[in-house]
């Protein structure tokens, strides 16, 4: 993936992230670290990580440390920010 | 089960969810169940399968249960989920409530799905004899901070 777009400087920050559905799909793994600048939104980090294609790009939710987080969520260290794609339980 | 909220990967029980909700004082009790279809708009499913943000969707359905307590009171909810492969048929989930009236039970059960389809993280995938396709509730998001990205 595009670890060059998210490569973070000396004092960037480690996180975790969980991808779901047809995310863990398209990346082939459920959770991946990730070092990042210090100040990343998570939508940031998401939109480097799933680069818009052709289609579009999945509109997503996004949680971190397991509660709902707006996109422009910024990032702590040791986070672990999930992309929650459109939701079927039920 | 004892547990308000359950989320496994066994067939679901629709005698213990009505356990954990029936006491004395209730004179109604309804367990709705979300079951499995076989087609979607004209084909075939074969089987459904269905993921989950472990943690994070018991607390989100804990939070449900919490809510619907305290807007209804008297009321009391029991939410289980089934993950995994859902044979066609079975239940998907189950929602047990119990009221001291009927009305207030009906308004529980209806609000405690509504927003679970909202708001848990849980998905589902479709298989079909050609394909498979994960499956978005149209009240994906309803209520929460969000939306995205969208599509550029």
């Amino acid at each position: 993936m595009s670890d060059e777009t998210v490569s973070a400087g000396p004092d960037g920050l480690q996180v975790t992230v969980l991808l779901f559905a047809a995310l863990r799909e398209q990346l082939g793994e459920p959770q991946v670290e990730r070092r990042v600048p210090t100040g990343i939104t998570a939508r940031a980090l998401y939109e480097s990580m799933f680069p818009a294609t052709s289609a579009g790009r999945m509109p997503v939710m996004f949680a971190v440390d397991e509660v709902y987080a707006a996109p422009e969520t910024v990032l702590h260290d040791g986070a672990t920010v999930a992309f929650l794609p459109p939701l079927g339980g039920g | 089960m004892t547990s308000r909220v359950v989320l496994t990967h066994a067939p679901l029980s629709e005698a213990a969810v009505r356990a954990v909700v029936v006491h004395p004082a209730a004179g109604a009790v309804l367990v709705f169940h979300g079951i499995t279809r076989d087609h979607f708009e004209g084909r075939a499913v074969l089987e459904l399968s269905y993921e989950a943000y472990p943690g994070m969707a018991e607390a989100q359905m804990g939070a449900i249960v919490a809510e619907a307590e305290t807007r209804w009171p008297g009321v009391r909810v029991a939410i289980a989920h089934r993950l995994g492969v859902v044979p066609v048929s079975e239940a998907s989930v189950l929602i047990g409530v119990s009221s001291p009236h009927r009305g207030d039970c009906y308004a529980a059960s209806r609000f405690a799905i509504d927003t679970l389809k909202a708001r848990v993280p849980i998905w589902k995938k479709e298989h079909y004899a050609d394909g498979s396709a994960w499956k978005a509730n149209q009240e994906s998001g309803r209520g929460v901070l969000v939306a995205g990205t969208e599509k550029s």
